[in-house]
């Protein structure tokens, strides 16, 4: 039996009817089906009956308006907060580091939740399914990088330019930092160059495999890749680095020149065989699994008549008659997540935890974000084998009739998951300096005619009305000399600080803070603030740093992973100099030190005091679990087989529009059971969901 | 993410709990076995070692100068690999295999290739899975084509079965299957619906009639194997719990309990090695060996060491210098591992010479379709003469 529903919105269409012949100017509820399931995730029976009638160009034009629009529900706020502090969470004891790497995994997870949920309510499943081609054509693993933030942010980059021109698609890909690390690009570098991310743009992103390039093209766009990597110091940036950028002169389809990055993009893309590939792709997925080639060539000048603009190559296919020839239904073999999300869609299946939609994918062999490799997901017949036929029919039952329903009506528009606590918040006056974590990294031991200090991060910063992401110094004594000087990584400091010396992105600077007598003077840009801060940190350093001792760090002369606790004692008395000699300077700060944060999941660290607490981290990690569901209701549910049916469009036999409503072409004679299952909605449901037929499209 | 949810929990053990519970269904010429089943006759295992296998520094040519000079930083040292022969070498994480080496029981057939190589991981294994040359775009499978013909084993239960990957040399027509967890695969065949067909249908024409026929097939092997699963007794062994220690367990699962299948395939990723090459590459060499070593143990145990050849094969090499990052690139020829209790053990083939690179890399030395055509006329005494290249050195698989 279907499982029991809320009802939302009960269908008016029943009342609709057929028009008799079918013609470009009047859809029938077959070929509106048709529409929508290819351009979309099944098709329920209000979205079938509001589309009959409609003209082919009308209809593609109503699928096509949705695009653009930017997704229904807002992507995880955390995907736009500070980047994590990857590079100094190591420091800390285990559990904290293995709790944040937790964290990081348990947010792929809100943001997987939020895309099936996206793509389960929203109005323009065309926007999703363009989402889903281009992430597995630009297919990214996770896996690679374990970064939400920069997984996010590339969902965000595909969805906005899911229908946009393919020029900004290839290029942003190519400087896209969880491509550049999944593809071994921020390894590449001109003394031996790493061929992964120029072979893979050329076989996969662009020309495709055997189409008009050699291996000697492999390495000429592998040396123009050379020197594209991150800076990973504070928030990522994708730079250039020059020492490592092969400036010489390359030989690329038979062109040549001192050509870097961009150029690789522009080169590709007008090169007279790039093209049919990728309209061959969005054939297959959209079309038919039968290529036709005099379309293709066709369909190829047209976009390239419109500059590699996406949209008009899409109306035209979704207009082909190839499209809406009656021999390519059901060619094509749904992929598990047009599966699931059709499933959902079509039934109006609401679920009181999206997240069971995550490892049902993941059965099924398609869990988003986590493509097998970077050839993507499997496509066509290879989805089908005699193992993911069992694992298919029996996760589809689960799906229908195991799986809870949500217990709430409305869905909430944000999901909760960091209702964990984290880390404590504060508010300081201005005038105080307030420090929510402070990290060492990288310390010098005293040792005899040697200087010591080290490398530390003040994570979290709030001074005068700013809150910075991280502040980075150096600091060294040279004993003989008798002598302290603080280095000041602006690098990482986001927004800006030290506004007198502004970053530049290709080289973050370092502000020398020497407190001998007249070094003012040879800052001229330093600002009153600047000054105000420098005078700040200088005046707390040895508090700060004596709360780093214990911590784990490299040392010197010791340099290897991963590192070990360290007794601040020396660094501390380092910091002490330095302190007396900047107050002689410039004065005392004469604000108070604030140990907090400003926002709880500064650190990424959500849920630590309850992990300390808890006898283990998976046990902790079962509980949060536990609360964190986030509900999922499509924008139509039906309370039953029962509704569902008489929501149907058109009139007839009924089992007969539920199996046209559902199905892409007619399964297989039932004989008896056909008799059985007219008459009990559930039986007949079930007998269609789990048809063979329904596994295509 | 691999976090076991309580749905997911529940749904697992749903699956898993209990004696698989399929109607079975008598075949018309179905014979029951009386006693043990055992398979019948040589059964092959395939492990595809997938992104590109560095056979360099897995049979490492470990006295050669010129390898010196091409791995200065990620070079296997001398002190660091187990010792073959007086040139050569195996990665020191294969222990297990090398003792195996010592029973006589390994032939690594060297500079393993096809002219033309092509440098695409994807366009690569299908020149690896059809085994017809890299100017071929047959979609079949090796052993499919092998199998045709009425050239197939005489066995009861399947011609193959792929157990991790997609089906690879099992592609095309033949009774292949597919499956991961044995209980689970049986479980979730009672989803499926009622089948049509008596017997196996070939999986022909359009997707629809494709989906059609793997609906039925995947029952048909479902009835053929339950009967053998629920006489026999899963035993607990130890393999290692990775992807290829499981995967080796279900087919040692399948075997022991008398399974009559000719073929096996399995698969272990991660082999695409282009940066920190080191560390990873010896963890995937190591999981490697201990599963093969798991696996050979077990055959031992149930009578079939005697039966079983191993073979690994990978899409290519990689190249023969180091790059930059600690790691290789895409590149070319590579060593095979044979492993079985009749495999005849040595060194086979011949090594490719470092300094006759061609655009930096390794040229073949034996054409794969050599390798392909002994196994099967070694195996199964099948001629298969799509396979056979004029002029190519002998080789023998099985002693």
């Amino acid at each position: 039996m279907l499982r029991k529903t809320h009802i939302i919105a009960i269908s008016v269409f029943g009342l609709m009817t057929t028009p008799a012949v079918a013609s470009p100017t009047s859809m029938t509820a077959d070929e509106a089906r048709h529409l929508i399931s290819r351009t979309g995730f099944g098709a329920a029976p209000h979205e079938i009956a509001g589309m009959i009638g409609m003209s082919y160009e009308d209809a593609v034009a109503q699928i096509m308006s949705g695009l653009d629009q930017g997704p229904t529900r807002p992507m995880p706020a955390w995907v736009d907060d500070w980047a994590y502090p990857f590079e100094q969470i190591w420091t800390l004891d285990q559990r904290s580091t293995d709790l944040f790497y937790t964290n990081r995994w348990l947010e792929l997870e809100q943001l997987t939740a939020w895309w099936l949920a996206e793509m389960a309510t929203t109005p323009s499943p065309l926007t999703e399914r363009l989402v889903m081609f281009w992430s597995d054509h630009f297919a990214n693993s996770f896996d690679a990088h374990e970064n939400p933030q920069w997984t996010g942010k590339q969902n965000r980059f595909l969805r906005t330019h899911a229908a946009g021109n393919f020029a900004d698609l290839a290029d942003g890909m190519l400087h896209d930092p969880a491509m550049l690390v999944y593809l071994d690009n921020t390894q590449n570098f001109k003394d031996a160059p790493n061929e992964n991310l120029g072979r893979e743009f050329l076989e996969l992103f662009t020309l495709g495999e055997g189409r008009g390039y050699t291996q000697d093209d492999v390495r000429a766009a592998a040396r123009m890749l050379t020197g594209t990597t991150i800076q990973d110091h504070g928030t990522p940036r994708v730079i250039l680095d020059e020492e490592g950028f092969d400036a010489g002169k390359k030989t690329i389809f038979g062109q040549t020149g001192r050509f870097d990055a961009n150029d690789l993009v522009s080169l590709t893309l007008a090169h007279p065989e790039f093209g049919p590939y990728i309209v061959e792709k969005l054939w297959l997925t959209f079309v038919s699994d039968q290529i036709d080639q005099a379309e293709i060539d066709r369909l190829t000048v047209l976009w390239k008549a419109n500059d590699l603009d996406l949209k008009p190559l899409l109306q035209d296919l979704f207009l082909t008659d190839a499209f809406w020839d009656k021999a390519n239904r059901g060619r094509l073999v749904k992929s598990p997540l047009e599966m699931l999300i059709g499933t959902t869609r079509t039934f109006g299946l609401s679920m009181a935890d999206a997240r069971d939609l995550i490892w049902i994918a993941e059965e099924l062999g398609q869990q988003p974000f986590l493509p097998p490799n970077v050839g993507g997901w499997p496509h066509g017949t290879a989805w089908i084998n005699e193992a993911t036929a069992s694992a298919r029919a029996s996760t589809l039952t689960y799906l229908v009739y195991e799986l809870e329903p949500s217990d709430v009506d409305v869905a909430p528009p944000m999901m909760a998951m960091t209702d964990e606590g984290g880390s404590p918040i504060v508010a300081a006056n201005p005038g105080d300096l307030r420090i929510g974590q402070v990290f060492a990294s990288y310390v010098e031991m005293r040792e005899e005619g040697h200087g010591y200090g080290g490398s530390f991060t003040l994570y979290d910063v709030g001074f005068g009305g700013h809150n910075w992401r991280s502040i980075s110094v150096w600091l060294e004594h040279d004993e003989e000399e008798n002598f302290t000087s603080l280095f000041i990584y602006t690098g990482d400091c986001e927004p800006d600080c030290f506004t007198g010396f502004p970053i530049d992105d290709e080289e973050p600077g370092w502000v020398a803070y020497m407190p001998y007598d007249g070094f003012l003077d040879e800052l001229p840009d330093i600002t009153d603030a600047d000054r105000a801060l420098m005078q700040a940190v200088a005046s707390h350093l040895p508090t700060l740093l004596s709360q780093t001792d214990g911590s784990v760090a490299y040392e010197y002369s010791e340099y290897e992973e991963p590192g070990r606790p360290v007794s601040a004692d020396t660094y501390v008395q380092a910091a002490e100099i330095f302190k007396a000699n900047a107050e002689r300077q410039i004065g005392a700060h004469d604000g108070a030190l604030v140990m907090g944060f400003s926002n709880p999941n500064a650190l990424g660290l959500a849920g630590l005091e309850q992990a300390q607490a808890a006898s283990s981290l998976d046990d902790y990690l079962e509980g949060r679990y536990e609360r964190s569901a986030v509900p999922l209701i499509p924008a139509v549910t039906y309370a039953d087989g029962r509704a569902w049916m008489n929501a149907l469009p058109g009139t007839g036999p009924e089992s007969a529009r539920a199996a046209k409503a559902v199905l892409a072409v007619p399964r297989a004679a039932q004989g008896m059971r056909e008799e059985l299952i007219v008459g009990d909605p559930d039986a007949l449901l079930r007998s269609l969901i789990l048809s063979p037929a329904y596994q295509v499209k | 993410m691999s976090l076991i949810t309580p749905n997911r929990r529940r749904f697992l053990s749903a699956l898993g709990t209990g004696a698989a519970t399929l109607p079975l269904i008598t075949l018309p010429g179905f014979v029951q076995a009386a006693g043990p089943a055992k398979p019948s006759g040589n059964i092959l295992i395939l492990i595809e070692l997938a992104g590109g296998n560095d056979g360099l520094n897995t049979v490492v040519p470990i006295t050669d100068p010129r390898y010196r000079n091409l791995r200065p930083e990620i070079g296997i040292a001398r002190n660091d690999a187990l010792t073959l022969e007086t040139d050569t070498s195996l990665h020191s994480a294969m222990r297990g295999v090398a003792d195996l080496w010592e029973d006589g029981d390994v032939q690594i057939v060297e500079g393993v290739g096809y002219p033309n190589p092509n440098r695409s991981h994807f366009r690569s294994i299908e020149i690896w899975n059809a085994g017809l040359g890299a100017n071929s775009i047959v979609r079949d499978g090796w052993i499919s084509t092998a199998f045709a013909e009425g050239r197939a084993p005489q066995t009861e239960d399947a011609s193959g079965i792929v157990l991790g990957g997609d089906m690879g040399p099992m592609v095309g027509n033949g009774r292949f299957s597919a499956m991961r967890e044995e209980e689970i695969f049986l479980e979730t065949l009672e989803n499926l619906p009622g089948r049509q067909h008596a017997v196996r249908p070939e999986p022909l024409g359009s997707p629809l009639e494709q989906i059609l026929a793997t609906y039925d097939n995947a029952q048909i092997t479902g009835e053929a194997i339950s009967r053998k699963l629920e006489a026999s007794r899963d035993r607990s062994w130890n393999f290692p719990e990775t992807e290829l220690g499981m995967q080796l367990r279900t087919a040692a699962r399948l075997l022991d309990a008398g399974i009559d299948v000719p073929v096996l395939k399995v698969v272990q990723d991660g082999y695409d090695t282009h940066d920190a090459q080191p560390d990873e590459h010896a963890h995937l060499l190591k999981d490697l060996s201990e599963a093969i070593t798991a696996f050979a143990k077990v055959m031992k145990q149930a009578g079939l060491w005697d039966q079983v050849t191993i073979l690994t094969y990978s899409e290519f090499g990689r190249t023969a210098r180091e790059n930059a990052s600690y790691g290789t690139d895409h590149g070319t020829a590579a060593p095979v591992f044979a492993l079985g209790g009749e495999v005849q053990g040595g060194l086979s083939g011949a090594r490719p010479s470092l300094d006759n690179l061609v655009d930096g890399d390794l040229s073949y030395t034996t054409d794969y379709r050599t390798l392909y055509h002994a196994t099967l006329r070694d195996l199964w005494s099948i001629d298969a003469p799509e396979f056979a290249v004029s002029g190519a050195a002998p080789l023998r698989i099985l002693g």
